[in-house]
């Protein structure tokens, strides 16, 4: 059995909207939360400099797909947490949708190899 | 840990020296970076090791500048609509004072008083349009990124053009004054209202250019702008003798209750988000 490489950066930077998107659908979260949740998810196949996260996230809330809402911490630090709007969610069903049609063809390629093996 | 404190601290300058300058990025970002170094230190690494593993997982400021600039770039609707506004007025105030320039009854130097000074007073209420909308956004938590930075870069200009053309218009009226009345300044309400909403623009202007103000402070303080704006061009509450103290366009007490009720609400959310990052 072979390794599995790292997913390179361009990969994991296509996908990180319906990351974020199906992570929100659970609950609300934040930056590092998301992150250390990717990483655990992919047996840390699929990273990315932490930092480039926050403008994807940014550029969801402008987009109206999340909302933000700053919460004080038991340490006295300010957390800022994201959490799905209505907007975000039908975003999800049509990001859902493109994925698994990327993810049916990649597998129908892939089993007609098989079977010409 | 004060070294923490302080090696955190230069990261935040040097972040905002990148061009990562927006406060409540700032903070976002160091909340992520205090995070990765409890977990570096949790994992025994020692506090320089825990500090620089933290900032190369953040990552440079160029690179996020470059990605925050790429959402930043858009203008909101109000920042568009207010501009068209004021282009519109601009152009429709030179074009009646035009009119009465050419039938005689105003002289050039009067006409471009007039008109620049006009001209600011409506770009320095435009400004604090914008103010009171990022109040109103916030408030009722549409207020995105974005949208933030755009009133604010709104604001920032707009602040700029009415400095400078307030400042010519009231230097412009002193030359007309001078001319006509043989003296640069008269003591009248108007001209005191003039005066305090040149030193008021001009003042917003040096802070802007000198002092690290955030988004919020520009946007409250425009909202400020308005009310000073609004008594220096209205007089309503000079007293003079030769006005009487009232020269008033409409009730001054409904415009400025509209504005304190605009700029508490501002300035108690700022108080919440201040008592959140103690």
């Amino acid at each position: 059995m072979h390794s599995v490489p790292m997913i390179p950066k361009e990969l994991v930077a296509a996908s990180a909207e319906a990351l974020i998107l199906s992570l929100l659908s659970k609950g609300e979260s934040y930056g590092y939360a998301i992150i250390q949740e990717v990483r655990a998810r992919s047996d840390n196949h699929m990273q990315w400099t932490d930092g480039m996260l926050y403008p994807v996230l940014h550029r969801m809330e402008n987009n109206g797909w999340i909302k933000a809402r700053w919460v004080k911490m038991e340490n006295g630090r300010k957390r800022k947490y994201y959490s799905l709007k209505k907007d975000g969610k039908a975003a999800l069903d049509k990001q859902r949708t493109q994925w698994l049609k990327v993810h049916g063809v990649l597998t129908q390629l892939w089993g007609e190899q098989e079977q010409y093996a | 840990m004060p070294d923490l404190e302080e090696k955190i601290a230069k990261w935040r300058k040097r972040m905002a020296a990148g061009g990562v300058k927006p406060a409540a990025v700032l903070d976002e970002l160091e909340g992520h970076l205090r995070e990765v170094i409890q977990e570096r230190l949790a994992a025994g690494r020692s506090e320089s090791e825990a500090v620089e593993i933290a900032i190369a997982r953040v990552g440079s400021p160029g690179s996020l500048r470059t990605e925050f600039n790429k959402i930043s770039g858009a203008i909101c609707l109000p920042v568009v609509i207010g501009a068209c506004v004021w282009t519109m007025l601009v152009i429709l105030i030179a074009v009646l004072m035009l009119r009465r320039v050419f039938i005689g009854e105003m002289g050039t130097l009067m006409f471009s008083h007039i008109v620049i000074l006009t001209t600011g007073y409506l770009a320095a209420f435009l400004a604090g349009g914008f103010g009171i909308i990022y109040v109103c956004w916030q408030w009722f938590g549409r207020l995105s990124p974005g949208r933030g930075q755009s009133l604010s870069k709104a604001a920032f200009w707009f602040t700029y053009i009415s400095g400078g053309l307030v400042l010519c218009g009231f230097l412009l009226g002193t030359l007309w004054s001078k001319q006509h009345l043989d003296a640069y300044w008269q003591d009248s309400p108007r001209w005191w209202g003039c005066f305090c909403a040149c030193i008021w623009t001009v003042a917003l202007c040096l802070i802007q250019r000198f002092a690290s103000i955030s988004d919020y402070v520009r946007m409250l303080l425009s909202i400020v702008g308005n009310v000073v704006i609004g008594l220096g061009w209205f007089c309503a509450v000079v007293p003079h003798p030769v006005s009487n103290g009232v020269m008033k366009y409409w009730p001054m007490e409904v415009f400025l209750g509209f504005h304190v009720l605009f700029f508490l609400a501002g300035f108690s959310r700022r108080f919440e988000t201040a008592k959140l990052s103690n």
